[in-house]
Parts: C-alpha cells; sequence; structure tokens
C-alpha cells in the first residue's frame, strides 16, 4: 500500500502528523512525502526522523526537482505555491504507477488520521478510484448554501482531493492517473474565470469518464468545516469519536488552518461541538510539537527569483501566457550567470518590458511621459510603484 | 447652505437647526436637502414625513440597503426576529427594488439617498428620529461586501448570525438590555475591538468630533467599538452621535479608501460616544451567550483586518505581506502599552514593593540572602540545564537551611532513627511546610507511629515539576524529613547510598502516599535496595490511572478512563504522558508486593476497573466517618434556602456551573447564596465566607457551614472525587448535598444514603430543581426532625 502527501516546507510540520497518525495504525505502508520546494543538502537532515516505534516517519521523500517534467522550472514558474502543490500530485502519481504501485491514497498534509483505513483497501479491491464529496448532504440553512454549496463545491468542485485513491491494477486505475495527471501538468490552475480550480475541479468529470469508480459516502471521511453541520461528532463511552453515531471518525481535515479560515467556519458549523472543540485544540498542540514555530513561516523557495525578490502574480501569468518568453527563459528563477539573450534573466526582461504595468493615471502624468523614455527612471517608477501598493496606495 | 446637527440644551435630546447661507460652492443637492430635518419615506402607503410617523414596535430595525441583491439574505435573517419597524435607506439607483422590499415588509419605509456617507449618514439621519420616537431598542445593519477584503462575504454573514442567526440571539438580547442598564451596545462577537489598536488613519478626525461633542479626555483610544458599525443598541446610548454637528459636504464623496474617512473615523466614533454617555458595549455570539469584550489590556486580534495582517491565531497568515509603516506605529504602540501596564502593576503593588524596600533598608543582611538565595536557585537551575522547573517556595528553604544539594544524608538519618523500628512514606510534597488533605493524612499517619515508638521517614521531590508526570529527570532531588522534622535534600544516588546503610531488618513498611512529581522508575529502584518489595499504595486520586488525575479529558468532562489507544486518549492533553506512564506504574506493581488502599470503595473498584495492576491485596480505608449525634435548628417556615459552594473556586469543582446557578436565581428570593472558600473576593450576588481548613482547625469548614446555617451543600466536582472532604463536612453540618452524576465517591455515597442529598445528571436537571418547588420539599423533609448533626472520627488506617 502507498500513501503520499505534498508540501511545501512550511507544512512539514502538518506533515509530520500526517505521517505519525497513519503509521499508528499502518506502520507497513509506504508514505512518500513530496517536497515542492527546496532546501541546501546540509539542512536535510530535517528528514531523518522516526516515529514512536523507531520507524522512518517518512519511507521516501520526493523533491519536485526530481520528477520528470520537461523544463522544470518553467513548468515550477508558471504556478502559484498552492498550485505547484497539487499540480505535482498527479505527475508522482503516474511515477508511482510506472513504479509498479497498485494501491495508491493521497492524503492532503493538513490531515490528521484518527481510526483505521483498512476500509479503504477492501473497497480498492472492488473499484478504482475513490473520491470523497465535499458534502454527502444538502442544507437548507441560507448561510451554508451560501458558504458551503456557493462559494464552496460550485466553484471548487464538487470531490475534495485532500483524499483519493487508485487502484492501478484496475484498467480505469491506469487511465485515471493518466488522464488526470496529464491535465494537471497543463492546467492545474486556480481560474476561477475559466472555470478551474487546481487539481479538484477536473474530477467533477470522473462520473462521466470512468466506470469503476466509488462516491466514498461513509461520513467517517474527510471530515471538515464544509461538512460539518451534516456531520454529527461525539464521543463514544469507550473512548471512540465516532460520526452519526455508529461510523468511527476516519480522518478529519483541518483545512484553513493557517488563514483561521477553517477556525471561524468549524465555529460557526460546529455548533459549539466540544470535540471538534477539543480536536482542533489537539491539532494546535501537535503543530507546536512539531516545530509549526520555525518552518510555518518558511516561504516556499519557488516564489523568489535567485536575487532573493518575489515573484508576482502578474510575472507568473505572462510567462504563462507566453510561449516565446517559456523558450527565451528556460529557467526564469535564474538572473545571473547563464540566462539567455537578455541581460538579467526574465526577471530583468519583466521588469523592463512588462507588458502588464498598466499606463499611469493622469495624477502622475510626468510618470507617464517619462517612463518609455529611459529604463532607469522606470525602473524607480517600478519599485515606487511596488513600495505605494505595499503601503496600499492604489495607483 | 449648512446643516447642523445641535443639541437641545434642555433636555439633551437633538433637534435640528437649518441654516440658509445661499448657494455656497459645492452646496449638495439631492435627498438629503431636506433630510435633516424631516425625511421623507417612502411607505406603501404612499411619502410619509417622518414628523408624522408612529412607531408600531418597540424594536427598530435601519437597514441600510446598498447591494440590493442582498435583499434576501437580509430577509432570511429578519425571520429570526419577532416584531419590528423596518426602516430603509437605499441610493436611488435602488428605486426598482421598491416593489420586492415592500412584497417582503409591507410596513417598512424606505428613505432614498444619494450615495455619500455610506451607511453611516443615512443612519445618523434616520436615528435622530428614531430617538425621538423614543424605540426601545434598534438594530442597525447594512450590506456591505467589502469587495476590498478577501473574505468579505465571510465577514458579513459572521456578522448577521451573530445579531439575528436564531430568534433565541434576539431574545437574548433584548433581556440583556432590559436587565443590564449598563448595556448600551451589544455588537457581535469577535468584532467589538480595541480601538487603540484599530484606530487606523482616523486619530485625527476622532479627536476632532469628540471636541464637537465636548468629551475632552486624555485618552481618546482606550475604548471599544464595534467594527463594521451592525450592532444592536439602546437609542440614548448613542445620544452624543445625534448631537454631532455634521455638514455633510464633511463626508467624502465616493469612492473612499478602505480606511482615513469621515465614516471611518464615525466608526470608531460611535464606541467613543456610547463609553462617555456610561454605557458599555458587549458582544452575542451565534448561540445568544452575551459577554463583554476581552479585557482592552489584552491584543485583541481582528479576524477580518488587522493592523498587520494578524490572523486568528495572532500570526501573520501565509502570503500576506505586511505594512511596515502600519507595522512599526503598532510595534510603537504597544510598547507604550506595556510601559503603561507595568506602570499599573507596580502602582497596583506598591504597598508589597514598599514594604519590601523597607525590609531591604531595615536589614542589610536580607540583601544578601535574597542575592544568597537567587545565586543557588540559578546554580540549580545549571546542574538541571533545563529551565523548566519551578523552584517556588523552595528558594527560602535553601537559604534559610543552607544545604549541600549533594550532602550525605546517611549520617543525619542513622541518628533520626534512634526508635529502632521505621516506616517509610512517599509522598509529593513536604507535608510540614505544605497544607492539603493528602499532608493531613501523612501527619496523622507519622504521629501514630512516633506515639508507638515507629520512626516515620519520609521523602518527597524537592523541585516541582511544571510537569506533574515525571520519569528519568537527572538529577533528581530528594528531600527528606524524619519525624516532623526537616532532614536535608539529595540526589539519587545519594538517597539509595544512605538506604543501603539503613538496618533493613528494622523497616516495617513502606507507604507510598503519591507519586506526582516523583520519578516512579526511581522508586522501583528505592524498593529494591530497601530489599522488602512490600508496599503500601494509597489511591488519594488516580494519579496512577493517568497522569491527568482529575480524570476529565482536556481537562473538560469526565473522560471514563477508556483504553490508552483510544481516541479520547490521543486527542486528550494527558494522552501522550499516559502512554509513558502506564508501563512505568505497571512494572512497579509486577516487581513489588503493593497493597492498595482507596479511601473509597468507589475509588477500588475503578482502579481495579480500569488499571489491571498486579496488587497484594486491596482495602478500603476512609480518611474520616461520621458520628451522627443529634440535630440542629431547622429551617424556620419561610426563611429563603441557604445554598453554600464548599471548597477551590475552579472549574473542575464545578464553579462555572455555580456561577451560572447564581446568575439565574441570585434574584429569587426563595435562595440566598454562599462560597465557603479560603480565596474569598466579593460579588454582591453571593456572600463570601473565608474558611481555611488547617491541621490545627480541621473544623473551620463545618463551623462555618453551621454557624451560617446552611440548608444545601453544593458539591459539583465534575471529576471522580476519590475521597471528598467537603461532603463529610456539609453533612457533618446538616446539610442536605446536592452534586453531579460524575462526582466519584460523593455520588457514590448519596445514592447509598439517598436520603442525605441528590444526584443530578446534568445542570439543566439542576436549573429545574431550582425552578420548581422540589428542592424545597427535600430540605424540609430532611429537616423534620432537625438537621442531621454528625462529628468527624478521624481514622486514619495504620496497622
Amino acid at each position: 500500500m502507498h500513501i503520499f502527501t505534498s508540501i511545501s516546507l512550511n507544512y512539514l510540520p502538518k506533515a509530520r502528523i500526517l505521517a505519525s497518525t497513519i503509521k499508528r495504525f499502518h506502520p507497513d505502508w509506504t508514505f512518500h512525502l513530496l517536497i515542492s520546494d527546496c532546501l541546501a543538502n546540509e539542512n536535510k537532515s530535517i528528514f531523518e526522523e522516526i516515529n514512536l516505534e523507531q520507524k522512518p516517519l517518512f519511507d521516501r521523500i520526493v523533491w519536485i526537482e526530481e520528477l520528470d517534467i520537461k523544463n522544470i522550472y518553467g513548468w515550477i514558474f508558471n504556478h502559484s505555491v498552492v498550485e505547484i502543490c497539487t499540480a505535482v500530485k498527479g505527475p508522482f502519481l503516474q511515477q508511482l504507477v510506472s513504479e509498479g504501485a497498485e494501491k495508491i491514497i493521497y492524503l492532503d498534509p493538513d490531515i490528521a488520521v484518527f481510526n483505521s483505513l483498512d476500509p479503504l483497501i477492501d473497497l480498492l479491491d472492488d473499484n478504482a478510484i475513490l473520491l470523497t464529496p465535499h458534502l454527502l448532504d444538502y442544507s437548507d440553512n441560507h448561510q451554508a448554501i451560501s458558504d458551503n454549496e456557493i462559494m464552496g463545491v460550485m466553484r471548487h468542485g464538487i470531490f475534495n482531493l485532500g483524499f483519493f485513491a487508485i487502484n492501478a491494477a484496475k484498467r480505469d486505475g491506469q487511465r485515471f492517473a493518466k488522464w488526470w495527471g496529464d491535465r494537471l501538468l497543463n492546467y492545474c490552475y486556480a481560474d476561477y474565470d475559466r472555470g478551474l480550480f487546481t487539481d479538484q475541479k477536473w474530477c467533477d468529470l470522473v462520473p462521466a469518464y470512468f466506470e469503476d469508480f466509488c462516491v466514498v459516502r461513509d461520513p467517517g471521511y474527510n471530515v471538515a468545516s464544509w461538512n460539518i453541520d451534516k456531520r454529527h461528532v461525539a464521543m463514544s463511552e469507550n473512548g471512540q469519536i465516532q460520526v452519526d453515531g455508529k461510523y468511527p471518525l476516519r480522518f478529519y481535515h483541518f483545512t484553513g488552518y493557517d488563514s483561521g479560515a477553517g477556525d471561524s467556519m468549524t465555529q460557526r458549523y460546529s455548533e459549539g461541538n466540544q470535540i471538534i472543540d477539543e480536536i482542533w485544540a489537539w491539532y494546535g498542540r501537535k503543530l507546536q510539537e512539531n516545530e509549526q514555530n520555525i518552518y510555518g513561516s518558511y516561504k516556499c523557495f519557488y516564489n523568489f527569483y535567485d536575487n532573493g525578490v518575489e515573484i508576482t502574480k502578474d510575472a507568473r501569468h505572462v510567462y504563462r501566457q507566453r510561449k516565446d518568453l517559456q523558450e527565451a527563459f528556460p529557467n526564469p528563477y535564474k538572473t545571473k550567470g547563464d540566462v539567455g539573450n537578455y541581460p538579467g534573466g526574465y526577471y530583468q526582461w519583466y521588469l523592463t518590458e512588462n507588458p502588464m504595468i498598466p499606463a499611469p493615471v493622469d495624477s502622475i502624468g510626468v510618470f507617464k511621459k517619462l517612463i518609455p523614455v529611459n529604463s532607469k527612471i522606470r525602473k524607480i517608477y517600478s519599485f515606487l510603484r511596488k513600495k505605494l501598493r505595499q503601503l496600499r496606495f492604489e495607483l | 447652505m449648512k446643516f447642523e446637527l445641535d443639541p437641545d440644551a434642555s433636555n439633551n435630546m437633538p433637534s435640528v437647526t437649518y441654516e440658509e447661507s445661499g448657494g455656497e460652492a459645492g452646496s449638495i443637492k439631492g435627498p438629503y436637502q431636506q433630510c435633516w430635518e424631516f425625511p421623507k419615506f417612502q411607505a406603501s402607503s404612499g411619502i410619509i414625513d417622518m414628523a408624522h410617523n408612529e412607531k408600531s414596535n418597540d424594536v427598530a430595525v435601519i437597514l441600510h440597503l446598498f447591494y440590493g441583491d442582498l435583499l434576501d439574505e437580509i430577509n432570511y435573517y429578519l425571520q429570526n426576529l419577532s416584531r419590528f419597524d423596518l426602516y430603509i435607506s437605499t441610493p436611488e439607483s435602488n428605486r426598482e427594488l421598491e416593489g420586492r422590499i415592500f412584497a417582503l415588509f409591507p410596513n417598512a419605509k424606505i428613505f432614498y439617498t444619494e450615495n455619500r456617507g455610506r451607511d453611516i449618514l443615512p443612519f445618523i439621519v434616520i436615528y435622530k428620529h428614531i430617538d425621538l420616537l423614543e424605540y426601545k431598542y434598534f438594530l442597525k445593519l447594512h450590506t456591505k461586501k467589502s469587495p476590498h477584503r478577501e473574505n468579505g462575504a465571510v465577514w458579513r454573514t459572521d456578522v448577521y448570525s451573530k445579531l439575528m442567526g436564531s430568534p433565541n440571539v434576539a431574545k437574548s438580547v433584548i433581556t440583556e438590555f432590559e436587565d443590564n442598564r449598563a448595556v448600551g451596545v451589544i455588537g457581535p462577537k469577535g468584532h467589538v475591538i480595541d480601538c487603540q489598536t484599530y484606530v487606523g488613519g482616523n486619530e485625527k478626525k476622532i479627536r476632532e468630533l469628540a471636541k464637537r461633542v465636548g468629551i475632552y479626555k486624555k485618552e481618546y483610544f482606550l475604548y471599544n467599538f464595534v467594527a463594521g458599525s451592525m450592532f444592536w443598541a439602546r437609542p440614548e446610548a448613542l445620544r452624543h452621535l445625534a448631537s454631532l454637528p455634521l455638514q455633510i459636504e464633511e463626508f467624502e464623496p465616493e469612492p473612499l479608501g478602505p480606511d482615513g474617512a469621515l465614516v471611518h473615523a464615525l466608526e470608531r466614533f460611535i464606541g467613543l460616544s456610547v463609553t462617555d454617555a456610561g454605557y458599555s458595549i458587549f458582544e452575542v455570539d451565534f448561540q445568544g451567550k452575551i459577554s463583554q469584550p476581552e479585557a482592552k489590556t489584552v491584543i485583541h486580534p481582528y479576524p477580518f483586518s488587522a493592523p498587520d495582517n494578524l490572523s486568528v491565531s495572532g500570526k501573520r497568515s501565509m502570503g500576506q505581506t505586511r505594512n511596515p509603516v502600519k507595522y512599526v506605529v503598532y510595534r510603537i504602540m504597544m510598547f507604550f502599552k506595556k510601559i503603561r501596564l507595568l506602570g499599573a502593576l507596580l502602582y497596583n503593588n506598591r504597598e508589597k514593593i514598599m514594604r519590601m524596600l523597607l525590609e531591604v533598608i531595615k536589614n542589610p543582611k536580607t540583601v544578601r540572602l535574597i542575592l544568597q538565595s537567587v545565586r543557588l536557585v540559578k546554580e540549580r537551575l545549571n546542574l538541571l540545564s533545563l529551565g523548566q522547573h519551578e523552584v517556588g517556595g523552595a528558594a527560602s528553604r535553601i537559604v534559610s537551611d543552607q544545604i549541600e544539594l549533594t550532602e550525605r544524608v546517611d549520617e543525619k538519618l542513622k541518628k533520626c532513627l534512634m526508635y529502632g523500628q521505621y516506616v517509610i512514606s512517599i509522598s509529593h510534597s513536604d507535608y510540614i511546610h505544605t497544607v492539603g488533605g493528602v499532608e493531613i493524612v501523612i501527619m496523622d499517619e507519622q504521629k501514630v507511629c512516633n506515639k508507638n515508638g515507629v520512626a516515620y521517614l519520609h521523602f518527597y521531590p524537592y523541585f516541582k515539576h511544571h510537569s506533574e508526570w515525571v520519569l528519568g529527570i537527572d538529577p533528581f532531588y530528594i528531600g527528606i524529613n524524619c519525624n516532623g522534622e526537616t532532614v536535608g535534600v539529595t540526589d539519587r544516588e545519594g538517597l539509595l547510598f544512605a538506604l543501603s546503610e539503613l538496618d533493613l531488618g528494622k523497616l516495617l513498611n513502606v507507604f507510598i502516599h503519591h507519586t506526582i512529581g516523583f520519578d516512579v522508575e526511581f522508586l522501583d529502584r528505592i524498593l529494591k535496595v530497601l530489599g522488602s518489595k512490600r508496599g503500601r499504595f494509597w489511591l488519594h486520586d488516580n494519579f496512577s490511572l493517568c497522569p491527568g488525575y482529575t480524570l476529565l479529558r482536556n481537562d473538560l468532562i469526565y473522560c471514563g478512563v477508556p483504553d490508552i489507544n483510544s481516541n479520547a486518549c490521543f486527542i486528550c492533553k494527558h494522552g501522550d504522558a499516559r502512554r509513558l506512564q502506564q508501563p512505568a506504574f505497571r512494572k512497579l506493581f509486577e516487581n513489588n508486593l503493593l497493597e492498595v488502599v482507596a479511601p473509597s470503595r468507589f475509588t477500588l473498584d475503578l482502579w481495579k476497573e480500569k488499571s489491571s495492576f498486579a496488587t497484594v491485596s486491596e482495602k478500603v480505608a476512609p480518611h474520616v466517618n461520621l458520628n451522627w449525634t443529634g440535630a440542629l435548628q431547622s429551617r424556620q417556615f419561610n426563611h429563603p434556602i441557604r445554598v453554600g459552594f464548599l471548597g477551590y473556586p475552579v472549574y473542575w469543582k464545578g464553579w462555572e456551573t455555580w456561577m451560572r446557578l447564581i446568575s439565574k436565581f441570585s434574584d429569587d428570593s426563595r435562595y440566598q447564596f454562599y462560597c465557603f472558600t479560603s480565596w474569598p473576593k466579593s460579588s454582591d450576588k453571593m456572600k463570601w465566607v473565608s474558611v481555611s481548613v488547617t491541621k490545627d482547625n480541621r473544623l473551620s469548614m463545618v463551623t462555618a457551614l453551621k454557624s451560617n446555617k446552611i440548608d444545601v451543600a453544593f458539591l459539583w466536582s465534575l471529576c471522580p472525587e476519590t475521597f471528598s472532604f467537603t461532603l463529610y463536612e456539609s453533612l457533618a453540618a446538616g446539610c442536605y448535598a446536592l452534586t453531579y452524576k460524575d462526582s466519584g465517591n460523593i455520588q457514590a455515597y448519596l445514592n447509598q444514603n439517598p436520603s442525605r442529598g441528590l444526584v443530578l445528571k446534568d445542570e439543566q436537571a439542576l436549573f429545574e430543581l431550582f425552578s420548581g418547588d422540589d428542592l424545597n420539599s427535600l430540605i424540609t423533609e430532611y429537616q423534620k426532625n432537625g438537621r442531621p448533626q454528625g462529628e468527624f472520627l478521624f481514622l486514619p488506617e495504620f496497622d
């Protein structure tokens, strides 16, 4: 049995919790940690960790650079951190399948397992693909309709891709890995206008494209803020957390933990359920134990050019849309050394030729006249504009 | 043209002055021209003048409907309010919504405005007239989408659901207003925030507005305000707002920035206005629970818009950028706040500080002692190399006793053990210098031993550890007492060596009273050195079942001591420690022949069921028994029933339930409430009686209960008590006991003796008991022949 998760380094504490909770019930499962980030070799000793049973917490660590993807740096550059951490799931799934893995489970790093996942193994004997919907039941509450249906699944997809499982020994399992992996290579963006939401929205098509799949309707799986209003979580007399009276809580998804949105939505929909409060408090404690204070604030390596300047959303979009730029700057992160024909690489090109900087408004018309003339003034203008934006001035 | 709202000096109610100053440049056209006087409202019956408007209900809802598409959402929430008059202000551009509005709210009155002053200006206009109409309370709403915020919709629904998410919310808000005249405004929980922290770029404007209505303060910003300006209020609390001389031109035209406009200053000024009028701002949550916002000294992170992008957890969220200027200003502000707090701390403790200084001046030796103490403590902390140990009261003893840390105690011990035969006792604290139930038992035990010519040697962990569960701490220091006198302090090897020098043939028994703070593996080694391998293990509490010895999961609710691999233990804060602790205890019981002694049958049964440790024998030995000696005078007919809380006012003793009981029934003339504790505070809802049970005055609680003629003892322990002294104290004083189903030996006793008290299944049952007449009947029945009085029989079990 293979299980994997995908993180950038700031999610390492969460991945540790996920791995340790899985190993508690399934010490023999192979846990793959996929990291879309970069760390100097001498710092990689942080991964030499073991769990309570003196076994490795992560059986295998795969860095994004190791994936077999053409023009990998250009590909990474196309994506924001959230997008890249979801995009890599597809190619890595394909890699696992090609390596001969059969039963494969993916879990988001912000998930914790509370009871055995053995029933999934049985389900995979009979089905090629397993998915959990965000919602298993509808609500008539206006607020829930707005939060969970309109703003939730209608925008982000019916199924939550914090979990999926495939059996690659089955034909549809192989087909899913091929189709979904290919889509993620090219279209894993949070682009609502085009109806895309990373890896997740694609799976709305699964019931149409595949026959051999199963919607896991057991409410013990993937309990999260979006569905907590329709799932009654309680503690049984023998100390087991149960959902809807009889289903053991299999795994809980602490979505939105860092932004605070998860906590706020959970408080709204859990109606003061003490068990949910205790589960969240437990997760908070575990994060601290797993050095959230150190790693939680790590910025993803691929968010910066190699001169340390943070990459803007616009810069990504321009690069993503223009094949000529992708060819001219195969590694757009580079600003020095061999960067092609344009000194300073894509970074410099974007600063000087940037087509996304809108024409300045009339109030600063003087800049408008100066900018095309002198590239130095233009640089100063770009700098000032960036700083003013940080100060919340709108230009 | 100039419009002003001026206060009427005679009754402090706002009235209107209208100055025509000719066609000034920039004069205002449109609906506001009339509105300062008596605005025209569109009702379903036609246009009406507010001068002739009449109120139909006591509650008004004032809604600024800017985004017409949110009308259905508003309607959904307003259905939770039973009766109200609805005033809607909306831009002219929303005129097409009129039919829809009247279809939903036939009695609504619509006031068409121009798009200026956001929700605040229309509110001021309408508010003036509501004040005149003397509504009791009103709810101010608007339809802000906050497009500049990513979570605008979340923010809005959060506010709506807290203000009117259910009929209960509205009901409890009205009840709070009626019960508490000091409450002027009730905002949604989490949105009532500290102005000092969240003043933004509005400081200057707020000062100016305050001066206009005559508020002059040194500290303008030491108050809370409701972020987002949606709240419940009583009209008089906002009277400053109506008396504010404002010109319409002062409201900046749209589009406005996210901060710094007059409306933003007014949003904050409302808080100042309410506070200055002598009212408080409370907050209400989804369930209608009303509370005071956190103290202003606490940095209250506003989840929706914090000055430096603080998220709910107080940490910056991923991907957010920090505004450096605002951040620096914020840090400076926090710095001054800390200085102020420090000043307050020094001021509040000035007497204590003065006493210390005087002491130092009078006796220069004290300085040397203090310095010496600090040095010794530091050395010890260095030795322990952990920096996480609490030395607390130990510091003073270190100085006074001048004990060498690793002094060999064997010589001293030999001298002490002059009796020949001796016993060894182990517990969590120095019973000579500490007061507590277990310490009293140990002292009794020592006296009995000494009386019978047996020496009493006592060991305890010298340093109190933050974590009560200690395993493998090295170095580990042990304090030693003998026959009620301090012998010294030593470390593991020092103690083992000293024990090996003793005549083990004269050791009668080993009493293990308590192992909190005592390394259990080391205890096993001690027993091995003693060679007796016999001992008596006391169950004074449930520490040997779980380091969280109250057996409250996450210190909240009785866990039932489930399997160590259960989810309950997994999510409990004591779970990890329990997983380490249980094997150590199992080993201790397997390696030694231990007799288990419990102070109650309940405790022994629970322990046997949940531990499955190997024991030689088990025994129940209550610390005290009652001898029924007669009767005290009964409560006189029609006198209030006196109900008393006994002991520590802490959560697990049921303090929160007690406070809820009091808030419900303190005004009920049938009851009087008392609290008997050693930590008295002041409260007008109950009488506080200071009681300290000491070794020399063990009956002080009984005496206090008797002299105050307490009828009912409230013994609402949420955790299983192993032996509740307060139960016996209250019974001895003639009280009828009320307890909770999980209260351990209390409920066990009352279930066996149902005439002496009642076991209730939850708080609801408790409130129902107090609401009805059953309690009166029960007390009358219990006291029909006078209050049964008991006498303590102290019967410590020593063989």
